[in-house]
């Protein structure tokens, strides 16, 4: 008698109206949280690769540029009639300092905008008819801004 | 006794058929964008895999290696390498293109210079 009375109850409270919406509320709450949670993740990664991507491709863009530069540099040093490199050199925008040919170190720069951040940065020497890369890197446009529109206090008591 | 019983267990019934419905539906949804994310997750991974191969078959071009062996280096994989190399003066250009049978992920033109 005792345990058929203990059965029904134990089968009342499985079947008590509002359990089953319960558990589904849970479980799709759950569901729905995780599901969009994982999709923003993923759509961040992408479009952190797709950044990378381009990025990549403005680089080697930029890359061959320099490279296209650096021939036309070789053949500037190669042509002996050419006697001011400094001058020649400008034109073909690249950056000179030092002095002749015959008895000094020539160094020269040139830079190539890889995008709105950046650019690349090429540097070269020319001793004893030899021509050396001596830097070619990459250098972030961005620079430190200071804060300094409020004056500094000092100690000073403020005005009451 | 009976009746009371029985519309109660009616009342279950069609909150249960209620619940099962509503949680397929939702279930629908979320198998929906997590097969999105996949397919996302997958083409995240073969575009920064594409990158990591075309930088590095740019770099061993500029370091001199050929072209022959640059499209051995990467033959067996998910991404299909394609290499075209072309002389222009002194310069050597190769262009690379990392694509598969979907999309073409990169393309990039990697240059050096050839001693005349």
């Amino acid at each position: 008698m005792k345990n058929s009375a203990r059965s029904e109850n134990s089968r009342k409270s499985l079947n008590s109206i509002g359990l089953s919406s319960l558990l589904v509320i849970f479980v799709v709450l759950a569901s729905v949280t995780l599901s969009v949670m994982c999709l923003i993740t993923v759509r961040q990664d992408l479009d952190r690769a797709k950044k990378l991507a381009v990025t990549h491709e403005e680089y080697y863009s930029a890359d061959t540029k320099a490279t296209e530069k650096l021939d036309s540099l070789y053949l500037l040093l190669a042509n002996d009639s050419v006697t001011d490199i400094s001058a020649a050199a400008r034109e073909l925008g690249i950056e000179v300092t030092g002095g002749n040919r015959e008895n000094r170190v020539l160094t020269f720069s040139w830079s190539e905008t890889v995008n709105s951040g950046s650019r690349l940065v090429c540097k070269a020497e020319y001793e004893n008819e030899n021509l050396v890369i001596t830097s070619w890197k990459i250098i972030s446009n961005n620079y430190y801004e200071e804060e300094n529109s409020l004056p500094v206090w000092n100690g000073e008591s403020l005005p009451v | 006794m009976s009746i009371k019983r029985r519309s109660r267990n009616g009342a279950f019934l069609i909150e249960l058929l209620t619940a099962i419905a509503i949680f397929a539906v939702c279930a629908a949804a979320c198998v929906r964008v997590i097969g999105i994310a996949a397919s996302e997750m997958k083409y995240a991974e073969r575009l920064s895999d594409a990158q990591l191969k075309t930088a590095d078959i740019a770099e061993c071009y500029k370091s001199g290696e050929s072209i022959s062996e640059l499209s051995q280096r990467y033959a067996d994989g998910d991404i299909r390498i394609q290499l075209s190399e072309r002389t222009s003066g002194n310069i050597q250009y190769l262009d690379i293109t990392a694509s598969d049978d979907e999309n073409t992920y990169i393309t990039i033109t990697s240059a050096r210079r050839v001693a005349s």
